[in-house]
């Protein structure tokens, strides 16, 4: 209940602002200049990915020298990208599907259910979400190397759906709390099995926390670089993030190549967030602010 | 699902109910566990197994080849005397003291801002272009804010043709800048993603209190303290632990861009940890770094959680 007064339309002054806060001249300028020092860095990798080797290097702050697109070509030939973005979009899809499953899966049983037991899975999964990975680096290397996981998608992405569920099963366990139960009842006085009910009633109704869940999932798996550089030590089976790094630290010299090198590795991800974003940005906060 | 009862048998029907009966709340004990399970054991196989094991390996002279031997507290002993250690505690320290500061004041102050503003779709490009840089690998973040403080092709270029001598410095080759450079550069995709979280705290706020503030006579400076700050609280200390958690686990871009170098200016215990492990070929002593930076972020942690349940509401 607001009181009258104050509730004139659109000239209610808006009381959580100081007063300096709601200066329109200095606002946007600040806001401005802040948004250039966000854009700057990548306007100028992506300036100079069309710009020639040459032009890079006598000012890498000039206008492009002409549309110097052979520079992509020969970025993707040299750093070897084609097996790279093979292995990436099969890491990248093949995490994101697991981690929505068994994710999805186990913030339903948290949720759903309650049976001794469950609250020690959640304090587990509180604790172990702030462990160092470098922590369990060592041993997690030894064990791959004796199950012959080393060098194979299938050992990266095991590892990137472990590092993920935590908070995948965070987020999603939010969602389920607010779905109505009568639905599920209702499934199950049907004759829905339990599994049943998850997959008719409660995946279909909570999409949108999937989507989430599935983009910032994707992001992290295409840009992880730590576990990727260590557990996939040779060419042919790395992801786009650890030969770019190997190709730029081989060619610096190209300037050209590796700064265009560096625009296709960044493209699809900043491509998916800006058609998505509204999607990705609920994710970042339902996971990130406490109700 | 039960099995068809036959007539003229009574006590082997109740034989079967009461075993139906079993099976039925054995199905109902372990339906949950069925959803559990996978994720459980993948986290425990993955993460929760591996962390034990680092954990015994800390008290072994284990050099990746042959089976350590038992060696005591000895990992423990040279941890101390060790002056990279220090120098990267030293460095973690400072580094959750930037991060406990700047990006939050940055994040939390933008937010304002952008919150003040009306119209809905100038608010949504100002989010959309802060939040950009999040987006970006840590590996293209790295390389290219390597190429920016490159004293030949990068930013000091533009500083020498604009006079400003004072601020063409090679920014990583310097000890006294490497650990700030790299820092700056952290700072740039991580405060957009703050923003982002603190935009949503302060849609959550309740607008009465502004309104009951401001007929108590309160100026608007007064609201901000006393209303919207402690709204934004329970944001603010989860923010904060995250921070300090995530700045004592610091590598990536100090990975890509330094390798903890010049000199160990910009070493932290997560990279020294990584190079003791995996090029100095001693994870028994990096094991014990690493068990014991874990405890230490730990009191963090139970700090946190000792305060939740004495009722604050963080």
């Amino acid at each position: 209940m607001s009181i009258p007064i104050h509730s004139e339309g659109r000239h209610r002054p808006d009381h959580r602002h100081p007063d300096w806060l709601n200066a329109g001249w200095l606002k946007h300028p600040l806001l401005l200049v802040l948004a250039f020092t966000a854009i700057f860095p990548i306007g100028l990798l992506l300036m100079n990915s069309i710009k020639s080797d040459t032009a890079i290097k006598v000012n890498a702050f000039s206008l492009p020298d002409g549309w110097h697109w052979e520079n992509f070509s020969s970025a993707w030939n040299q750093a070897d990208y084609t097996p790279a973005f093979k292995n990436s979009i099969i890491v990248t899809s093949g995490t994101v599907f697991l981690v929505c499953l068994f994710g999805g899966m186990c913030a339903y049983g948290l949720t759903r259910f309650s049976v001794p037991g469950l609250n020690i899975v959640v304090f587990y999964l509180f604790i172990t979400f702030s462990l160092p990975g470098l922590l369990y680096l060592v041993p997690l290397f030894v064990l791959w190397h004796n199950l012959h996981l080393i060098d194979t998608l299938q050992g990266i992405m095991i590892i990137y759906i472990a590092q993920q569920l935590p908070f995948a099963t965070m987020l999603l366990r939010s969602f389920f709390v607010g779905l109505p139960r009568e639905l599920e009842d209702a499934a199950r006085v049907d004759g829905c099995t339990e599994f049943g009910v998850f997959r008719r009633v409660i995946l279909p109704l909570s999409w949108p926390g999937f989507a989430s869940v599935g983009l910032i999932v994707g992001i992290f798996s295409w840009n992880e670089f730590i576990f990727a550089i260590t557990f996939l030590p040779s060419q042919e089976m790395q992801t786009v993030s650890v030969r770019y790094a190997a190709f730029t630290g081989q060619y610096t010299q190209d300037l050209a190549a590796s700064t265009a090198a560096g625009a296709i590795m960044i493209l699809p991800a900043m491509v998916i967030f800006l058609l998505l974003q509204k999607r990705f940005v609920a994710g970042i906060t339902a996971g990130g602010v406490r109700g | 699902m039960a099995a068809p009862v036959e007539l003229g048998a009574p006590n082997l029907i109740r034989a079967r109910t009461t075993g139906v009966a079993r099976r039925r709340r054995w199905r109902r004990r372990a339906t949950p566990w069925f959803f559990i399970l996978p994720a459980l054991l993948i986290h425990v196989f993955v993460i929760g197994g591996p962390s034990v094991v680092t954990f015994f390996l800390s008290f072994t002279s284990w050099n990746g080849f042959t089976f350590g031997k038992f060696v005591g507290l000895d990992n423990f002993h040279q941890l101390l005397s060790d002056t990279t250690v220090r120098q990267a505690l030293v460095n973690n320290l400072t580094w959750t003291a930037i991060f406990l500061t700047i990006p939050i004041s940055l994040g939390l102050g933008v937010a304002l801002l952008i919150s003040s503003i009306r119209n809905g779709t100038v608010q949504m490009i100002y989010r959309t272009i802060f939040y950009l840089p999040a987006t970006i690998s840590s590996v293209v973040v790295g390389r290219l804010w390597a190429w920016i403080y490159d004293p030949f092709y990068g930013i000091s270029t533009l500083f020498t043709t604009w006079g400003l001598t004072g601020l063409v410095q090679s920014w990583l080759a310097d000890p006294n800048l490497a650990l700030y450079s790299v820092a700056n550069a952290d700072n740039w995709r991580w405060w957009g993603y703050l923003m982002i979280i603190f935009l949503a705290a302060l849609h959550n706020t309740d607008p009465t209190l502004h309104e009951a503030a401001a007929i108590d006579g309160a100026s608007r400076l007064r609201s901000f303290w006393h209303v919207t700050l402690p709204s934004l609280r329970p944001t603010l200390v989860f923010i904060g632990l995250l921070t300090i958690i995530w700045s004592f686990q610091v590598i990536d871009l100090i990975f890509i861009m330094t390798q903890g170098g010049p000199a160990n200016a910009s070493m932290t215990l997560s990279m020294w940890i990584y190079q003791q492990a995996v090029y100095n070929y001693s994870p028994g002593y990096a094991s014990a770094i690493a068990v014991t930076m874990t405890l230490g972020l730990s009191f963090f942690i139970a700090g946190f959680v000792y305060l939740r349940h004495k009722g604050w509401d963080v």
